[in-house]
């Protein structure tokens, strides 16, 4: 793979990386139950 | 964990944000590693998204994912650690290597400082180098001593603070003999966190099933990368389920809750994702793929939609957030509250900009009578409190039998009625937790008693003392009509019992209109073996009919003997 391949590759990764994390925290949200607060 | 909340604090304020921000950091932190892991172990960005949704809905972050818990964060501490590890064993040069190996051993480290638990991973580091990368033992010894290095530098730090170099470790040494951690039989060991595994929600199961397919499916294909997952959970699993906190007799340092599992989150989830995979090309192993199996974006998004209508994970509610929200914004600037330090941390998590208008006199802990806070009390306008956390301290206690009888209790809670009014209280769930106690003017309503023989009970509570051992089974329910001057009130009962039990009964109590029911109460007393005074209140609708009381003993051959009962009716504030 070429330095150019390699850096795309990385590239279109780091795109993955912020949509999966953006996915994590779309679904957290959903899931935040207040009761939560009184638990800890 | 607290580093993010309290980074998190400097960036949003005090509130909410600093609170669910470091679970979603870690989900979102999580997530990522997933994806790392599983493209390279899988060999396609589109496994590495299976790995990833398969991380997000794991039954084991349930009871994490939506409050700062360390659990989930030493899931993907390990995950870092061994993506660092992995790295530095690949690395073709020097610097490279020399580089991970540093970043490894500052990540075991934070792991370990995270929560001792964290250390595990160093196990999995050890078997995995012998295993796949022998030849690179000494980058393990020196990952090692990174970690000792900034171990060293934390322990140093404890003894400019505290005086102590290890105070990390005796300063949670009392942590012995909880709930879960009881002696098991031998062979057991291994499996007892199995059933953990597989009940955890609808979803448990198939991860299980995937899991266990993908593990074999791994191994048998032979390659590092595989297996490397395959050692990573299991040698976790059996670290968790077999590592000791006493030898004679042997008892578990890990007691049995799902949420201590969060480590295996990740290579579970790269597993159950090959066991998926591995299903689906056994299917189509005669056939050609269908046109909709060839779009990653469109599986992806139907595994998230799946995920999201079987697992039980809660909702997202503001349960009680808006109506104390609401309570607190009512109050005028410069309240003085008597509290205890939780719920001054519940308020400012609530609303701060509200809880910073009031004057707080919140010492801890606040349950038993002291002079100091008797007087506190008694320069304040209102009293809060928060039943499970008021209790916490003094219930472990009781678990572990140091206290046989019960200290006085404060006067705000063993006879509130006297200065106090009580004008809100808040459920967590089917359990009435948040207390709002306004004090008594001379232009509040008269005092309601209502003694264990009080007409309104309709010769509910029985004559008392009473000795009940559940000999007629260990559940006792009685249904009964709501008295219409209970109706649209909040009830406080008092009721004097003991058990040699801490938790030997439960009281669940369900109302109904015209037959359907509207709200369901769990009321669990804490008794001393000596006896003491118990306190709970519930808010009885407007149109209550009928109350069914349901009394349970957690387990046969335990009993209560209960003493007295009397309760106080107070008008809630609309």
């Amino acid at each position: 793979m070429s330095a150019l391949e390699t850096r795309a590759s990385q590239h279109r990764l780091w795109h993955h990386l912020c949509a999966v994390a953006a996915l994590a925290i779309g679904v957290g949200l959903l899931f935040c139950a207040s009761r939560a607060l009184a638990t800890i | 964990m607290w580093i993010w909340c309290w980074l998190f604090q400097g960036l949003f304020g005090f509130g909410v944000a600093s609170y669910y921000g470091v679970p979603l950091l870690y989900l979102a932190a999580g997530a990522a590693l997933a994806l790392v892991l599983g493209q390279r172990v899988l060999g396609s960005i589109a496994a590495g998204w299976a790995c990833a949704v398969a991380f997000i809905f794991h039954p084991l972050l349930d009871s994490v994912a939506y409050r700062p818990m360390p659990d989930l964060a030493e899931g993907v501490l390990g995950g870092a650690v061994l993506l660092a590890w992995w790295t530095a064993m690949q690395a073709e040069t020097r610097g490279r290597t020399l580089l991970w190996t540093a970043v490894t051993g500052l990540l075991v480290y934070v792991a370990e400082s995270n929560r001792v638990t964290g250390v595990f991973i160093t196990l999995v580091l050890t078997i995995a180098t012998v295993m796949f990368y022998p030849r690179r033992f000494g980058w393990l010894v020196l990952m090692g001593g990174f970690a000792a290095l900034f171990y060293g530098a934390e322990c140093g730090f404890y003894r400019w603070l505290f005086g102590d170099w290890l105070h990390h470790l005796h300063a949670t040494l009392g942590a012995k003999g909880a709930k879960g951690t009881d002696a098991v039989a031998v062979w057991f060991i291994p499996l007892r966190f199995f059933d953990t595994l597989w009940r955890g929600n609808p979803l448990a199961p198939a991860y299980c099933i995937l899991a266990a397919v993908g593990l074999v499916a791994m191994w048998r294909r032979g390659e590092t990368a595989g297996r490397l997952m395959v050692v990573w959970f299991v040698v976790l699993l059996m670290s968790y389920s077999c590592a000791p906190q006493s030898l004679f007799p042997w008892k578990p340092l890990i007691r049995d809750a799902d949420r201590f599992l969060c480590g295996l989150a990740i290579p579970m989830s790269v597993l159950a994702a090959t066991g998926l995979t591995t299903l689906w090309r056994a299917a189509l192993a005669r056939r050609t793929a269908p046109a909709w199996s060839r779009h990653p974006a469109l599986l992806t998004a139907c595994g998230v939609a799946l995920c999201t209508v079987v697992t039980t994970r809660e909702r997202y509610d503001p349960g009680f957030i808006a109506e104390m929200r609401r309570y607190m914004a009512a109050l005028p600037d410069g309240t003085r509250i008597f509290s205890h330090k939780a719920m001054r941390q519940i308020a400012h998590l609530t609303s701060s900009r509200d809880a910073r208008r009031f004057e707080w006199r919140a010492p801890n802990p606040i349950l038993h009578r002291d002079p100091q806070h008797e007087a506190l009390a008694a320069q304040c306008d209102e009293f809060w409190y928060a039943r499970k956390l008021l209790w916490l301290t003094t219930r472990k206690q009781m678990e572990k039998g140091k206290l046989a009888a019960q200290p006085a209790l404060g006067s705000y809670l063993d006879a509130p009625e006297h200065d106090w009014r009580l004008l809100r209280l808040l459920a967590k769930g089917d359990t009435p937790d948040l207390f709002f106690y306004r004090r008594r003017t001379p232009e509040s309503p008269p005092i309601r008693m209502l003694a264990a023989d009080a007409p309104e009970w309709n010769s509910l509570i029985p004559m008392l003392p009473r000795h009940w051992s559940g000999d007629g089974g260990r559940t006792a329910a009685v249904t009964s009509p709501v008295p219409t001057t209970l109706r649209g009130k909040i009830l406080s009962l008092q009721l004097t019992a003991a058990s040699e039990h801490v938790e030997a009964l439960t009281i669940r109590l369900r109302f109904f209109i015209g037959g359907q029911r509207t709200a369901e109460y769990l009321l669990k007393p804490y008794l001393y073996p000596g006896g003491g005074k118990e306190f709970f209140s519930i808010p009885i609708a407007a149109g209550a009919e009928q109350c069914e009381v349901q009394f349970k003993l957690a387990k046969s051959g335990q009993s209560v003997d209960f003493t007295s009962f009397r309760a106080v009716v107070d008008e809630p504030v609309p």
